[in-house]
């Protein structure tokens, strides 16, 4: 007499008698996935395999289930496919990589990109040039424009120019440190002699003054957009580092300049230089001297005002504007100049 | 047999006609190798254990390669192609040790 539901509520609590002490858990019960990794390292499918194979030669008398011909065909094929990929991957890590230190790389790269520089330099000229020639036939002459545009564009430095110049030479006082060997970030040590930036802007604005109509400082050409200041122990004119002895180049009449450069104010700076902290400098005036073209003319935001029309005297901005428009138009560099 | 043959074979075809792998693949190589070599030891042990198939072993070893390159290359679509590299050599690394030492066990009674 078995009820069958008296059975299973029998069942029931003989599993409820065994449930309440659950088998303990495993203290590493959580790392059950380092556990499959470590305790079952081989793959199952062996150990499947191994035992379908044996249960298949216990059940059929033939002995062990062979595999059939075309099966070891493709594995034979397999294998030796993976032992052709094996060996080809590991042929090209044991190579030795073309390794280069960092600085040979650097050093390359400095080159590559020295080169590259240079060559946008000159493409920018090429381009200069040929915006030029396009210019000068697009203007008629007889409207006196082409006259007009180069005088802008020498007093604007997108030309280089040549001419009778005075030539200033501004070096550190040998008793001035190394400025290569010397912490290039340590902005320190004016007093030691050595040429800073508010030094060569005086003398620069001092060049303007006197009459210079184009001036460059180690063929760094000054426009209205080159600023010349300090970063660190360097001296940066237009962006561009430079390192003493500092060359400045001034277009104009030399002997005059000369003069007047020397009865300035600047001209007594130098002398104060000279003396009391031992600045080396020299001025020569020469014939003939060049000074190049700035490298980089490019306004982003100014955009020519339009014209006044009534001829108030500003020739820079407008020069549409006839009469005043010559002699403003050379004054320009020298008042340019004079707001440095 | 014919698998351990076969790929003898193929290592020896490998080393004579040094082919070219394509860049593109190169940065799977290392841990493609790994995940071979995982394969080759999990064989060995087999061939020990006396339950070595021709068949389980190729296809371990191709997925097993496949797999681990596949992982690696998700990694690096997804920017943690480092870390995951280093989980499934460390994964592939245990288990390598575990097989080695399963085999040295039937090598030496030890």
């Amino acid at each position: 007499m078995t009820d069958p539901r008296a059975d299973q509520q029998a069942d029931r609590q003989a599993d409820h008698r065994a449930d309440p002490a659950p088998p303990a858990r495993r203290p590493d019960a959580s790392m059950t996935l380092l556990l499959e990794v470590m305790q079952r390292p081989l793959d199952p499918g062996y150990a499947e395999v191994h035992a379908r194979r044996t249960a298949a030669s216990h059940g059929s008398a033939g002995g062990v289930a062979r595999p059939g011909r075309s099966t070891q065909v493709a594995v034979a094929i397999g294998a030796v496919a993976a032992g052709l990929a094996l060996a080809t991957a590991v042929v090209p890590l044991r190579a030795p990589g073309d390794e280069v230190s960092p600085a040979v790389a650097l050093s390359a790269e400095i080159t590559d990109r020295g080169e590259q520089a240079d060559a946008t330099v000159a493409r920018i000229e090429s381009l200069r040039a040929e915006i030029d020639a396009v210019q000068t036939e697009a203007l008629t002459d007889d409207t006196g424009e082409v006259a007009l545009l180069d005088r802008l564009q020498v007093a604007s430095g997108a030309v280089p120019v040549t001419g009778p110049a005075v030539l200033l030479t501004l070096d550190n006082a040998s008793t001035a440190g190394d400025p290569v060997a010397g912490d290039a970030r340590d902005d320190e040590g004016a007093e030691d002699g050595r040429v800073i930036d508010v030094d060569l802007q005086i003398v620069v604005n001092g060049l303007w003054a006197a009459g210079a109509e184009a001036v460059a400082v180690d063929d760094v050409r000054l426009t209205s957009l080159a600023a010349i200041r300090n970063a660190g122990q360097a001296i940066l004119v237009d962006q561009q580092p430079l390192q003493p002895p500092y060359e400045v180049v001034a277009i104009g009449d030399a002997a005059a300049m000369r003069t007047r450069f020397a009865d300035s104010a600047a001209g007594r700076y130098l002398a104060g230089l000279q003396q009391n902290y031992g600045v080396r400098a020299s001025v020569q005036g020469v014939d003939e001297a060049r000074v190049p073209a700035s490298g980089l003319l490019r306004l982003r935001y100014a955009a020519p005002a339009p014209a006044v029309g009534d001829g108030d005297g500003d020739g820079e901005s407008s020069p549409d504007s006839t009469g005043t428009t010559d002699g403003a138009g050379t004054d320009a560099p020298g008042q340019d100049g004079g707001g440095r | 047999m014919i698998a351990a043959v076969g790929l003898a074979v193929g290592v020896l075809l490998g080393l004579l006609l040094q082919p070219d792998v394509p860049p593109a693949v190169q940065p799977y190589l290392p841990i493609a190798v790994v995940a071979a070599l995982d394969a080759l030891f999990g064989g060995l042990r087999a061939v020990l254990d006396g339950i070595f198939d021709d068949k389980v072993f190729l296809v371990s070893f191709a997925s097993n390669v496949l797999v681990a390159a596949f992982i690696v290359y998700l990694g690096d679509q997804l920017g943690v192609g480092a870390q995951l590299s280093t989980g499934v050599v460390v994964v592939l690394g245990i288990r390598i040790f575990s097989n080695a030492a399963a085999i040295r066990r039937h090598l030496f009674r030890a």
